[in-house]
């Protein structure tokens, strides 16, 4: 009696399996799979229109002027770093939001070519906007605020998204050779090679010599 | 390309843990301060997480605890098993790599309500307050900027094939949508297909040689990891196209660096498993010592390797 129990027992404990993981497999198309994405209710649009409308002013209030920046680099990267820097996790690249004014002095295809202080160029970019600059140099999106990495790069997308539309756009169309510039936006800099000829700075307000806003 | 994809519901699992406690689990009493960690990673089939495991065992034990590695097997029921057996051998705490960014969450709460630490490693999951902290490779940012020397490489215009890892990841798709963020706004680069390989070589070779066949003029290929770039090499290599067609992946493994340097692949994205791991063990350490405030999430940097830096890489890791 005790064996036929067990036998039972085993036969019972088989057929729960078979039928749970049966039950378990959800056949989908990669496409559905994708569209669910995790995100739930979080709208990586909605954050970055809030973060554009509540939060850019302060941090460009706050950004340092590029060319203080660019002399303490010079001088001591480390307490740039520390004095102005944000940087993510475990990671040799600090982000910076900054300010300036400069004169355009070349067009190029991916960035324009600004003239400030003391012959001093930096290139401001007006293609390939991507990456967490604006996100991260702002110093203003805190990682631990959402559920993964997906919304919180999303989030990225998504401001960048408004940089193009609210200011590359038009900078790119008016941007021309000798016009002066206000400018403000956000770099990335390594701080294993802190090279100076090669920074990039991705606009986020820029007022050109004609008083228009862009 | 359509294709239909498995995946594993979360609720018929719970039942099943339920089921297998009922028919025979009685010692679930939790050993507290047993100087013992364990490391659960999601598969030891793929050279890249065995680094990961190793590194975290070898740190947990320079931290003087005992080390176990638990091979999950890329299986969610196998995981579960692993955590049971875990939370019942009292551990200190878990150094955990999931295999599912959804499914995984039960059992690090499982472990937490069993008192057990759980620090995630590289994989996610879709929590903020299960696990005591997660370590995780950025993955997004290194496809990004691995999709803008994509673009320059291969050009604004051109058909492509993505293959992606394990769906149920959030690594995948991280990557993918890295990648995507920047291809999809060059409406002339086309991609012809899009197939899961789970990241595994053979089955990247296979489901290559498989889309060649439907779509014999393809430029670049993007591959959600090292091996499955390696497998896809293999299957454009045996079509006679290795000249034509780019191929993109990521992790840095060893031979993603050495295929750099001969050509074989273009491109792909360094990941840091030693310095991931044995900070989760560093971390491990901290909390079983009292320290509680750490960040939900740690993004550790990932660095884009091609031919213009591959020498720095090819001793480094």
């Amino acid at each position: 009696m005790r064996s036929m129990s067990k036998i039972y027992k085993i036969l019972i404990g088989v057929f729960a399996t078979i039928l749970v993981l049966y039950l378990s497999l959800d056949i989908q198309t990669i496409e559905k799979y994708r569209a669910k994405s995790h995100t739930g209710n979080f709208s990586a649009s909605d954050y970055a229109a809030k973060f554009w409308e509540d939060s850019l002013s302060s941090s460009i209030m706050n950004a340092p002027k590029i060319i203080d920046l660019l002399k303490i680099l010079e001088e001591n990267p480390g307490n740039a770093f520390k004095k102005w820097g944000h940087k993510l996790g475990i990671s040799k690249t600090c982000y910076f939001m900054v300010k300036g004014e400069g004169v355009i002095e070349k067009v190029e295809d991916e960035f324009l070519v600004v003239a400030i202080a003391n012959q001093t160029k930096i290139n401001i970019a007006v293609d390939f906007i991507y990456g967490n600059a604006i996100r991260d140099g702002s110093g203003k999106v805190n990682i631990d605020y959402f559920l993964n990495m997906t919304d919180f790069n999303n989030v990225s997308v998504a401001i960048n998204k408004l940089a193009k539309e609210k200011v590359v756009v038009r900078l790119k169309k008016n941007g021309q050779k000798g016009k002066l510039i206000d400018f403000a936006g956000a770099l990335e800099i390594s701080e294993e090679n802190v090279d100076l000829t090669t920074l990039r700075i991705i606009p986020v307000s820029v007022k050109l010599s004609d008083g228009k806003s862009e | 390309m359509t294709i239909m994809i498995k995946t594993f519901k979360t609720k018929p699992l719970i039942l099943l843990i339920l089921i297998s406690g009922l028919i025979g689990c009685h010692n679930t009493s939790v050993k507290k301060h047993s100087n013992k960690i364990a490391v659960v990673i999601s598969t030891l089939n793929n050279p890249w997480f065995v680094v990961l495991g190793e590194s975290a065992a070898q740190r947990a034990r320079e931290l003087g605890y005992t080390a176990q590695i638990f091979d999950s097997q890329n299986s969610s029921a196998k995981e579960a098993e692993h955590f049971d057996n875990i939370i019942a051998m009292g551990y200190d705490a878990i150094l955990f790599n999931p295999t599912d960014a959804d499914g995984s969450v039960m059992n690090v709460k499982r472990a937490k309500e069993a008192g057990i630490p759980t620090f995630c490693m590289d994989r996610e999951i879709n929590s903020r307050d299960a696990a005591a902290t997660q370590l995780l490779s950025d993955s997004f940012t290194g496809c990004v900027k691995l999709g803008q020397y994509f673009v320059r490489q291969v050009g604004k215009k051109g058909n492509y094939v993505e293959i992606l890892g394990l769906v149920g990841d959030n690594n995948t798709w991280n990557r993918s949508k890295g990648f995507h963020s920047v291809i999809d706004e060059f409406p002339d680069l086309k991609m012809v297909a899009q197939q899961s390989a789970d990241f595994d070589r053979n089955k990247a070779m296979d489901v290559m040689e498989t889309i060649m066949q439907a779509n014999p003029e393809i430029d670049a290929v993007f591959c959600g990891n090292d091996a499955m770039a390696l497998g896809a090499y293999q299957a454009v290599l045996s079509a006679g196209k290795a000249n034509k067609v780019k191929i993109f992946g990521f992790d840095g493994s060893k031979d993603a660096i050495d295929g750099i340097v001969s050509g074989k692949i273009t491109a792909t994205v360094m990941q840091f498993p030693v310095l991931m791991s044995r900070t989760s063990a560093d971390l491990a350490d901290q909390y079983i010592k009292g320290k509680r405030d750490f960040s939900t999430k740690t993004p550790v940097e990932v660095v884009l390797v091609t031919s213009e830096n591959v020498s720095k890489f090819q001793t480094e890791k």
